[in-house]
Order: structure tokens, then sequence, then C-alpha cells
């Protein structure tokens, strides 16, 4: 209780406040426009957090990715192309809706349903968070390292198409990261013999340079070729909230949507569209009313409840990891972490003994940011549908000078400039020949946990690898890995007797 | 059906990268092997090994005849010049943003590029738009948030 | 720039013309020799995050506030501080670029990640000290003359958690276990993490900064065992030091102050040794000391320059028996 009224007073300035304004009105309009992701729009605020209070740059990051998460489902709904990977379940259904003329109670229920969504998803995970956090005291370097582990084989498989093109992808991303100084022995890594390469890939500039950069040679490089890109031009629409009595028709399947959205998004490695597409088949699947079940595809309104109510929930899950274990699921919350350690907060079970009201007041700001994304999605819905105008080149030039301030800011080095540069030209390439982009940034995120974890407990075993297999958690993360790695190869070769077949049909 | 090349220069490219890495493994990390698997080389050595195993795999998928779900787009007219023009876009940016600061350097350049990269034509947008943009980041950043921006070395206002 | 072709030669033209008043214009105003110091903004590079970087962000407030000139300071952190040194070698010595430094610009050195010693830099005044303090898990140990007895007995046996090898708590650690006579295991684990990994009973001791361990003091859980500074240390004054428990040769304590690149002129050196006194002495850096947890330790530039020598010799000495020294 004293450290909730500690964290009002936290949280009671003007300037948390306008952060959090910024950060959801920044969230919904990068969430909204095809091409940008809110974790483009992290990456690209973080570097300004530095100087903030430790409280409000956190709340901007928080409030940027509810605002994100909320904000996919509008040019979803709108003209059926999904602002962020997490809304494209929503599509189908919400894109039919606005065709018959419904786009008001569309935009609407996608917006209260991810309210309430994220609201549940949030006391759901101030309770595990703690739960887990006081269970996370007994995990060693050999538990930490097997769950991240874990992590690492659901990203490349799960994650990602292909399992193999996922793997190359996560493995440069764990290269990256060794460059530089090694932690536990302080030896130069790959560095050349150079001081300025001793400070390694900076997380946050690689991150810049993967989400930002390759969205600004695209725009760049058509407008250049004189292909205009086209901006999408929309009517005046207008928020219409639902009834309640529809709102209390769905709500069984939003309180399961929740509970899967907010599970799925503990994993790490998983995130918002795995979530989202879970929950549309879900919502499909248990529809008994075989006409209404008819309906989905073409305009149902459960079609968009499921899929917006489990990927605003994911942020909940998302944060309990993050939050207890220290461990970040996927790139936003990766981002958030940077943001964390900025300011001296390093999440693990110490965090909530340590900085308890930092803990409250950061539970407090998702609160809040629920609350004003609510709100500007239902008021100002008119004028933020008016950004969608924007040249695409226009905004390009503004996240340019985004990404070099925000690069060069961070360490004050023209080194994590062209990094940032570096990064850009991978994520390009990779994109041109559809490699994933994703688990790089996860393998960055995870490499310096792995590596230090692994050494830690090799140390304490004195060279001996069988602490790995020496308690039951380790044990259990251990066949969790194989499951995941035989799930990925069955449905491998089920895909390779497929083409098979059907080559042989057309050669037949 | 003509066999997709794909994967032959992937698992090539993907081959080269992991036998570059694995010689730097050995010229750029000092220290000896060590009596454990627990040195500052053993993380990258793994790492290494798992990529030219990941190379060999997609020679052996290329063996099997396997084709790309997605095809490769072709490049574009002009692309890798165009790339080379935003690089180098960057590196000025950043140049003369150490030189001169935020306040200065920003309205220049968004005019420049404005101008005459993406060849805008309305010259009311030429001169309000890059203004217009700083002062924003400007107001967000500094006004409302107190954070910083990078201040010029030869020029300082702010 | 293939793209500006023939008809836009002439605005090529202008504004390259355009490109090189300005940076004339900017020429003259940076090499106009003004008698007063600081001409222009003093840059203070903060070489570590975390209490480091916060302590730092407050002497340079507090300098501008003495000094008449606006100090920014600017984080280039990397490579256990060798990234920021190595900028300040890089420019002119006129003192607009300082550094907050510490013991290491000597542990850096010896690691072999810079070509210069402390004799490349300028002292200017030692600000504040950080004195790191043994723990133990509550119940394992109740003195340090229990622990020595242990360590004695098993030698190998005791696993102590230091944050990294070469880092200054392994450093300290050394001393520390040196004194107590016999052999540990150490075992390098991330940052902030010495208190969970303490109750969890991975690891039986650790040397960290007290900040870290005083809620679990208070709490009970962990037991701060002594200091290993000569004298106690306010923010924690019951705790006795590894001297008073017959442990004379323990003193090592991590010092951090200003620094400027060697040839920086006395007048300049003079201005801003003034001003960092003047700081060092207010209440508002009292009140602070107390908040974050540091001691205020003001020594000149001549009793500064002495203190960085001797810890030098010191450190030189001890990476050598550790072998972390880089021949």
């Amino acid at each position: 209780m004293e450290n909730l009224i500690t964290a009002l007073g936290l949280i009671n300035n003007y300037e948390v406040f306008i952060a959090i304004c910024i950060g959801s009105f920044a969230g919904i309009i990068f969430g909204a426009i095809p091409g940008l992701t809110y974790s483009m729009a992290l990456a690209l605020m973080l570097p300004f957090t530095f100087t903030m209070q430790p409280v409000t740059g956190i709340s901007l990051l928080l409030a940027t990715y509810i605002g994100g998460m909320t904000g996919g489902s509008i040019s979803a709904i709108l003209i059926g192309i999904p602002g962020t990977p997490s809304a494209a379940a929503t599509v189908s259904d919400g894109y039919s809706l606005s065709k018959k003329g419904d786009a008001s109670i569309a935009l609407g229920t996608a917006v209260i349903v991810s309210t309430i969504g994220g609201l549940i998803s949030l006391s759901l995970m101030i309770v595990m968070v703690d739960f887990i956090s006081k269970f996370a005291i007994k995990f060693g370097p050999a538990e930490i390292f097997m769950l991240v582990l874990f992590g690492f084989s659901t990203i490349c498989g799960l994650a990602e198409k292909s399992l193999f093109r996922g793997l190359v992808a996560g493995l440069l991303g764990l290269m990256l990261m060794t460059i530089g100084t090694d932690e536990i022995e302080g030896v130069q890594r790959f560095t050349f013999g150079n001081v300025q390469m001793l400070q390694g890939v900076n997380l946050l500039v690689a991150m810049i340079g993967l989400f930002a950069v390759p969205h600004i040679l695209e725009v760049f490089n058509s407008r250049i070729c004189d292909e205009d890109q086209k901006n999408y031009d929309i009517d005046v629409v207008k928020t219409k909230l639902p009834s309640f009595a529809l709102l209390k028709k769905y709500f069984n399947l939003m309180l399961r949507c929740v509970g899967l959205g907010t599970s799925i998004g503990a994993i790490p490695g998983s995130g918002g569209p795995i979530a989202a597409f879970l929950a549309y088949s879900h919502a499909k699947n248990s529809e008994k009313d075989l006409k209404e079940k008819e309906l989905y595809g073409k305009g149902h309104l459960g079609g968009v409840i499921a899929p917006e109510t489990a990927n605003n929930a994911v942020t909940g899950g998302a944060m309990v990891p993050l939050l207890s274990l220290g461990i970040p699921g996927d790139p936003a919350t990766a981002i958030i972490l940077g943001g964390l350690l900025i300011h001296g907060l390093v999440p693990g079970p110490m965090l909530f003994i340590e900085n308890a009201p930092q803990v409250y007041s950061i539970y407090l700001a998702i609160l809040l940011a629920y609350i004003v994304v609510f709100l500007f999605q239902v008021n100002f819905i008119k004028h933020i549908v008016k950004i969608l105008r924007v040249k695409p080149h226009h905004l390009a030039v503004g996240i340019l000078i985004m990404v070099v301030v925000g690069s060069y800011a961070i360490r004050n080095s023209f080194l994590d400039v062209n990094v940032m540069i570096i990064m850009g030209l991978i994520g390009y390439f990779f994109n041109r020949i559809r490699l994933p982009v994703t688990p790089i940034v996860l393998g960055l995120v995870l490499g310096r946990t792995i590596e230090q974890e692994y050494r830690t407990a090799m140390s304490l075993s004195a060279g001996d690898p069988s602490i790995f297999f020496g308690s039951i958690v380790c044990v259990l993360f251990f066949m969790l890995i194989i499951l995941t790695i035989a799930l990925q190869v069955r449905k491998r070769v089920i895909d390779v007797r497929n083409q098979k077949k059907l080559k042989e049909v057309n050669q037949a | 059906m003509e066999k997709s090349k794909f994967y032959l220069y992937l698992g090539l490219g993907v081959l080269a990268f992991s036998i570059i890495w694995l010689i730097l493994v050995f010229f750029q990390i000092e220290g000896d092997l060590g009596e454990y698997a627990n040195t500052p080389r053993t993380i990258p050595f793994f790492l290494g090994i798992c990529m030219s195993i990941l190379g060999l795999v997609f020679l052996y998928q290329y063996k099997l005849g396997f084709r790309p779900k997605q095809s490769v787009e072709p490049l574009k007219k002009n692309e890798i010049r165009n790339i080379i023009i935003c690089v180098i876009l960057f590196l000025i940016y950043a140049y003369v943003l150490e030189l001169f600061g935020f306040i200065l350097s920003t309205p220049i350049v968004i005019y420049f590029i404005t101008r005459f990269l993406l060849k805008e034509k309305n010259w009311k947008l030429n001169f309000a738009f890059p203004i217009l943009m700083t002062a924003l980041i400007y107001f967000i950043f500094i006004i409302l948030l107190k954070s910083s921006l990078p201040r010029g070395t030869l020029i300082q206002i702010i | 720039m293939a793209l500006i072709k023939g008809g836009k030669m002439k605005i090529v033209k202008k504004i390259g013309s355009l490109i090189a008043g300005i940076s004339l214009f900017a020429m003259t105003i940076s090499t106009h020799a003004f008698a007063k110091f600081p001409e222009k903004t003093v840059e203070m590079t903060i070489l570590f995050g975390g209490t480091a970087k916060s302590v730092g962000q407050l002497v340079a407030k507090g300098l501008e506030k003495n000094l008449g000139g606006t100090v920014v300071p600017v984080s280039r952190t990397g490579g256990g501080g060798a990234v920021g040194y190595k900028y300040i070698q890089s420019r002119p010595a006129s003192g607009h670029d300082i550094v907050w430094n510490s013991n290491s610009v000597s542990t850096s050195h010896y690691k072999g990640k810079t070509k210069f010693n402390y004799k490349a830099f300028e002292p200017i005044s030692a600000m504040t000290t950080e004195v790191p303090v043994l723990a133990v898990k509550s119940g394992t140990f109740n003195s340090v003359k229990e622990l020595a007895a242990y360590v004695k007995k098993n030698p190998g046996k005791l696993k102590v958690g230091i944050s990294g090898k070469g880092s200054f708590t392994h450093l300290t650690s050394a001393i520390v276990f040196d004194a107590l006579g016999g052999k540990v295991t150490y075992i390098p684990y991330g940052k902030g993490k010495a208190p969970a990994e303490l109750l969890a009973g991975r690891i039986d001791a650790a040397v960290q900064w007290p900040g870290q361990f005083r809620s679990f003091h208070k709490a009970g859980q962990l037991k701060m065992l002594a200091v290993t500074s000569p004298n106690r240390i306010p923010s924690d004054s019951n705790i006795p030091t590894m001297q008073e428990l017959g442990y004379k040769k323990v003193d090592v304590v991590m010092w951090r102050g200003l620094a400027a690149k060697k040839g920086t002129p006395k007048a300049q050196i003079k201005a801003l040794e003034k001003a960092a006194a003047a700081y060092a002495n207010s209440s508002e850096f009292k009140a602070a000391s107390k908040k974050i947890g540091f001691t205020i330790n003001y020594l000149n530039a001549k009793d500064f320059g002495k203190k960085i020598a001797k810890d030098d010799k010191k450190i030189k000495k001890l990476m050598n028996k550790l072998g972390l020294a880089k021949k």
C-alpha cells in the first residue's frame, strides 16, 4: 500500500502525463500506418528517454507499445491492410464489416475490446509477475540458460515460416552480440584492434537499423524510381461504441481470448500475430450456431473481437517474463527492457524488492495509457485517420531524422551511426531475399544472457555440463525445447511429403 | 521446370560467412581454449559451427531440388544506386549534425532531401515542411519531455 | 550525386557557395581565441552507466553553476572506460573536454585496451569515493574471522561472486581474500545479480557496492561483514572496516574525479579545480551523497595526482599477480 502511494506520487506529474499522451498518439499512428510498426516507434523513441526522469521515459515507451497494439486495427478495418502484423487476423472480418458500411461499429468494438482485453491481462499480469518472481529467485544460471534456449527455439520455430531460415537469422543475431568486450573475462573480441569497436554492437542501435532503415530505403527507392507509393484516402469516419448487450453476449469469448493472449504473450519468442490468429480460429470453431459460423470471414463481429482482445492481452503476458525474469519475449518488450536498464531498473526478482514503487508506477502507467488510448481512439479517430493521407516519403524523411539523431545520441558515437546503417542494409537485404528479421533481433536481445548464464553455470560447476540437467526446472525446459523442435521437424517433413505428392500429381 | 538456384546461393553464402567467422574466432579473440568449454572463444566458435551446418543443410536442400515458396523479386532498375545514395545521405546528415547541431542542420538536410532527392514540386511545402518537422521534434523532445538533442561542436545554439 | 544534372548545376553552385560560407563563418567562431575560460561548452565524458553516470551528471550540473559556462555530460561508454579515454586523447588539450574518471584509467591500461596510461591525463580534482563491502548470506558466516577460518581450512572451496574477471570487484576480492590467507574460486556473473545469487546460496560471498546489499542487510537476509576502506563509511557506519578487524593491508576504494588531457593550460585546470571544490563543499552535493550512497572525498589536483600514481602501482602489481595484465 505504501508503495502504491509512493508510485502515485511518482506518476502524478504533468511530464508523465504528457509522455503518456505523446506515446499513445505516436503508437496509434505508427500502428495504423501500414509499413510502420510500433516496434519501430519504440526504437525511435528510446534514445530520447535517456535524459528523462525514469518514470517519464518508461511511461512514454509503455504508452507507445499499447497505442501501437491498438492502432493496428484502424487500418485493418478501414483499408483492409494490417497496420501491424498483430492486426492481420482482424482484416478479414473487420474489412468486410466496413465494406458493408459498418466501419464505425467495427472500430468502436475493436477499441473497447482492446481496452478490456488489455486491462484484464494487466491484472492477470500483476498476479503472475508476483508469483513468478517469488519463484524465480530459485532460478540459477543453468535454469535461466535453459529457459532462454527454450525461448530461442520457439522464436526460430513457431514465429517464422521456416525453421532453417529463422535459425540463420537467429544465429546471426547471436554472433553480432559477441562483438566487442567480453563481459566475463574482459577480453576483446572481433575488434580488429580498434578501441571504438570495444563498445560492441549496441542493441538499440541495431534495432533502429533493422526496423526503421529498410522502410526508409524502400520508400526512397520507389520515390526516386518515380513509382509513387499510394497514400490512402479515407472517408470521414466516427467511432461508435457497441451496446452493452452486445458486449455481454461476447463477454465469455473475450475472457477466453484474454487467457489465450496472456499465456501466449508470456512465452518468450511468440507474440501478437500468433495469439491473434489462434484467437480468431478459436472464436470461429467455438461458435455453435452454424449460421453464425458461416458469417466468419464475411463480416462477423466476433472475428474482430477475438483477435483484438487477444493481441492486446499479449501486452500483459509479455510483461511477465520481462519483469520477473528479465527476459523479453519480442522485439517491442526488448526495447522496453532497454529503457528499464538505462534507468538502472534491472528486471528480475530483485526489482520487486529494491524498486517496488517504480514497479507500481509501471502498472499505473499501463493503466493510464489504456485509458488515454481509449479516449484518443473514440474522440479523435477522425483526425488520426487523416495521418494515413500523408505521403509516405514525407513520413520517411521524418523517420530518417529520428533514426540518425537517435543512433548518434545513444553514445555520441559515429560508430553507432555506421552500425545502424550496416544493420539497416542487412535488414533490407534479408527482406529482399525473404529471410525473417525478427530472429536477428531476438538473437541480439538474448545473446548476452545466453552466453553469460552458460559461462557462469559452467564456472559454478567447474566445467561439468551436467549442471544443465541438475534440476527439475532444467529438465522441464529441456523437454519443451525438444518438443518444439520435434514439432517443427514434423511439420517440415509433412510439407516435403506434400510437395512431393504435388509433383507426382503434376507429372502424372 | 527449371531448378531454383536460391538455396545454392543461400547455402554458399552462409557457408562462406561461417568459415570467415571461424577464422576470425581464432585470430581476433585472445586466450587459450581452456580446461573446460568455458572461455571467451567457446560461444562464438559454437555459433560458427552451427552456421556452417546450416549452410550445408541449404546446399542439401538445393540438391533435393527445393524451391522457395515465394520467389525473390529481381533487382529494380537503379536500386543499388538509390540505396547507395540513401546511405551517403545518412552519413552526411550525421556529419553535419555533429558539426552544427540539431537545430541548424536538420532543416537544411530535410530541405535538400525533399527538394532534390524526392523531387517535391510544391514550393510552399518545401519550405514549410523542414521547419515544421524540426520544430515538432524540438518541441516534443526538448520542451515537453526535457530530453536533449545533439549540439554542434562548431556552432552551438540551444 | 547523379541526380542533379544539367539545368540544376546553377543551383548546385549556389548551394556550394552557401555551404562554404556557413563553414567559414563557423571556423571563425571556433578558432577565435577568447581570453575567458570556458569559451564554449565544456564536455564531460562519462565512462560508465549506473551510479557513475548519475553522480557524473550531478557534478556536471554543479560545475556549470560554479564555472559560469555550460557543462554537458556526454556518455561514451564501452571497453571498461577505454572508449571514453581514447576520445579525450583525440581532442585538443584546451580544457573543454574533461573526463569523469576512476581507477579504470589504470585497469584499462594494464589490460591492454589503451596504449597510454594515467600520465596522459592532467588531474583536476578527486570528488567521490565508493567503498566495496564484503557480504554473505545470514546464518552462514557471522564474522570475517569465521570466514577466514573456513577459507584456510578449505582452499578453493568458497565461491566468491565477482562482476567479471578483471573488474574492480574482482581486484578488491583478490585483495580481501589474499589478506584472509586462503584460496577461493571466483564466479563471474552478470552485473547487479549479487544479492539474488547470495540469497539462493549459489555463491558464498561477494564483494560489491553497499547500495546493492543495504536493504537485505536491514531485512536480515544478508550480512555485510566489513568494508574495505581505512575509515568507516558514513552511509553504513555500523559496518567495521577490514583494518579494524586486523587486516591492516586492506585499503581499497574506488575514487572518481575529474581529469583533462595532458598539456591543458594551467589556468584552465585551476578554473575547473576551483569550480569542483566549490561544488564538493556545497550542501546540495552532500544531500545527493546521502541519497545515492557515495562518500564525498575532495582532493585538489596535486593530491589527486599522487593518489592516482599510488593506486596505479598497486593495481599493476595486483593484475600481474592475478595474471590479468597483458604482457
